[in-house]
């Protein structure tokens, strides 16, 4: 039975960001960026509780079914990024998705609580856009790519 | 007959064998004789002196042997003043209305060696036998006078101290309550001197004063301690608080039990109030700098986000659509990512300037040399083909905050660069000397250029915050650069000037106290 089950869920699966931004425009910065990556799938969230309820449904019980990496806003609304991110990594089943926070926000406290918290890393938003696309580029060649991940692996039906 | 005259009686019985025969010893009079505490004479009715006692000897300075047989005058003369007195024997004011009572009369004591003394007298008649007889009582009357002076005076000043002092005093029983106050106390606390003669001590001392304050007091009261001082508070009658600091001293006595309570009370209510502003300001400060933090949190996240949306779709719109609106267009929107570039830049050097006195990261031993030649690395790299050259002096270690002290360096070398004159090249120095100034010693640093120089009116001015001297289109920056300086170095516990002419150079000089770790 088990075994019947299995293959339907292995099935050919696009890499998936998550991005957690309450900003439309800084959103939509982002996917623009990301135009380059057919490859991709970007989910685009808008609170922290609306996060954890996507990374909570029953059907992403499996690996294969949560992201391959979660962008995180620091200010978010209802649910603070910094509180989005200590349950991530409490939850057994969610602490592997690697978490890249993406902050407007220079200042030491936020990036050593950020690290603190369990963050794999934290990134300042580049002021000019040209920087700003280089580097979520850089982060997604990186995460997405060079990186070996627990969740693309159960993607790949060991 | 009184006691007086019975004593007077046994007197003159044992005056000895030569005045009367059968005399007995022995007696009250006797003892009051022996004891010799009064001056005794005794004459008979012609006022001939019988014989003195001991006391009367001492008081006379002669003994009875040298007067015996003489008239009372030898020894005592009457008073001008009393001269309408009772007489005694005619000569002198006292009379005895009675036999056996007893006059009294002011008198002037001769003493053997001639000197005189103000005397009081006091005469008993003596019924023995057919002829009169009668006892004086000598006393001097200036050693007693003087010594109630003395004590009438001391007792006025104390009086006088007690009433009129600014200070409070209050003498309490040992139970606690008021046995007397004076005017200062009754002011302070706001009642009257009857109605706090009703009240404790301890009925005027506020509620709440920690147990720690209000015991000692107790101590005090029941005779552990014999002199305490403390700061407390008394409850005007008003209600409102009065800061006094006590001087709680115990006094105790013959016995050595304690008596009562001396209380001095000095009102503090000033002081303390200016204490307590002090306190008010320093936490407002407190609470300023942590809005200084919140400030800091909100310019470098809050601030920047929607600034990196304008310049981000600016760019995004000038890239996607150029070409396909028109140059004036193209220039509009290069406007408008000047500006949010220099908006944000704004906000960084502001965030620098309120992040001096936060600053993380403590001071430490700092290689000025070193500091100065990375500064100017990194500056000569921005400013690629220019020419520039710098040359320093000899440059000592100091102890500083090393980030700080480079964005000092920083400032003030990239300010030598961006006024430096067109087509010369700049030239560039930095230096340092040691200094005594009012016994400590201090380094002097000095950056000079042989830039445009400034007008020395400016010399405070570009200090401040957003004091610029120039237009944006000449020489780009955010006016805040020197502000810092000023702010790091004070923190530092320096000053910082400068020192130019227009067309000249300038020197920028500041100072940072030579320092043990």
């Amino acid at each position: 039975m088990q075994k019947a089950m299995q293959p339907a869920r292995v099935r050919a699966r696009r890499t998936e960001i998550l991005h957690v931004e309450d900003n439309t425009a800084e959103a939509e910065l982002l996917r623009d960026a990301l135009a380059d990556f057919p490859e991709l799938t970007l989910r685009t969230l808008v609170d922290g509780v609306e996060a954890l309820a996507y990374l909570r449904r029953p059907d992403a019980s499996v690996p294969c079914e949560r992201p391959d990496l979660i962008l995180l806003d620091l200010d978010l609304p209802r649910l603070d990024g910094r509180r989005v991110l200590a349950e991530l990594k409490a939850d057994p089943t969610l602490r592997m998705i690697p978490v890249i926070v993406l902050s407007g926000s220079s200042l030491e406290a936020d990036l050593v609580l950020a690290y603190e918290l369990g963050a794999n890393a934290y990134v300042v938003k580049p002021a000019q856009l040209n920087q700003f696309r280089a580097v979520v580029r850089a982060i997604c060649d990186f995460w997405c790519g060079a990186a070996a991940s627990p969740v693309r692996r159960g993607a790949a039906g060991r | 007959m009184d006691n007086l005259t019975k004593l007077a009686g046994r007197a003159a019985r044992r005056l000895g064998p030569r005045t009367r025969p059968g005399v007995g010893a022995g007696g009250p009079l006797r003892r009051l004789v022996a004891s010799g505490s009064e001056a005794l004479v005794v004459v008979d009715g012609a006022l001939r002196i019988a014989t003195l006692n001991g006391a009367a000897e001492r008081l006379f300075g002669l003994t009875a042997a040298r007067v015996r047989g003489a008239r009372l005058e030898r020894l005592l003369e009457r008073e001008p003043a009393a001269a309408g007195g009772p007489a005694l024997g005619g000569a002198f004011a006292v009379r005895p209305r009675e036999p056996g009572a007893l006059g009294r009369a002011p008198a002037v004591g001769l003493r053997g060696d001639g000197s005189r003394f103000p005397a009081e007298i006091g005469v008993a008649e003596l019924a023995v036998g057919r002829r009169p007889w009668y006892v004086v009582l000598v006393r001097d009357r200036g050693e007693a006078s003087w010594a109630e002076a003395a004590l009438r005076e001391s007792q006025e000043r104390f009086r006088g101290v007690f009433e009129a002092s600014a200070i409070g005093f209050a003498l309490v029983e040992t139970d606690g309550r008021f046995r007397a106050a004076n005017r200062s106390l009754c002011e302070m606390v706001g009642y009257g001197e009857a109605e706090l003669l009703g009240l404790t001590f301890q009925q005027i001392m506020h509620p709440d004063d920690p147990a720690a304050e209000r015991a000692p007091l107790g101590h005090v009261l029941a005779g552990e301690l014999d002199r305490y001082h403390l700061e407390a508070r008394f409850v005007h009658k008003r209600g409102h608080v009065v800061w006094v600091v006590l001087a709680i001293s115990l006094v105790r006595d013959a016995g050595g039990a304690p008596a009562y309570v001396v209380v001095q009370a000095t009102d503090i209510t000033p002081r303390k109030e200016a204490e307590q502003a002090l306190a008010l300001h320093a936490a407002e400060l407190e609470r300023s700098n942590a809005e200084l933090q919140e400030f800091a949190y909100v310019a470098s996240h809050d601030l920047q986000e929607p600034l990196r949306t304008v310049a981000s779709y600016a760019e995004l719109v000038a890239e996607r659509y150029r070409g396909r609106l028109d140059a004036r267009a193209d220039r509009w929107l290069g406007y408008m990512v000047a500006g949010v570039q220099r908006m944000r830049q704004l906000i960084a050097d502001l965030l620098a300037l309120a992040q001096v006195r936060t600053a993380e990261g403590g001071f430490a031993p700092t290689d000025t040399a070193v500091v100065v030649a990375r500064t100017w690395d990194r500056l000569y790299a921005q400013h690629a083909g220019m020419d520039a050259e710098l040359t320093t002096g000899a440059l000592p270690t100091v102890v500083a905050h090393p980030a700080q002290l480079e964005q000092v360096f920083q400032n003030l070398l990239g300010n030598a660069l961006k006024y430096r004159r067109p087509d010369v090249p700049a030239r560039l120095r930095v230096s340092a000397a040691r200094t005594v100034r009012s016994g400590s010693a201090e380094w002097e640093f000095t950056v000079r250029d042989n830039g445009i120089g400034l007008d020395m009116a400016y010399a405070e001015r570009i200090f401040q915050i957003f004091q610029r001297l120039h237009r944006d289109d000449d020489h780009e920056g955010t006016g805040i650069g020197l502000a810092i300086c000023k702010r790091i170095v004070e923190r530092h516990g320096g000053r910082i000037w400068v020192e130019s002419a227009p067309g000249e150079g300038a020197a920028f000089r500041f100072t940072l106290p030579e320092r043990e770790r």
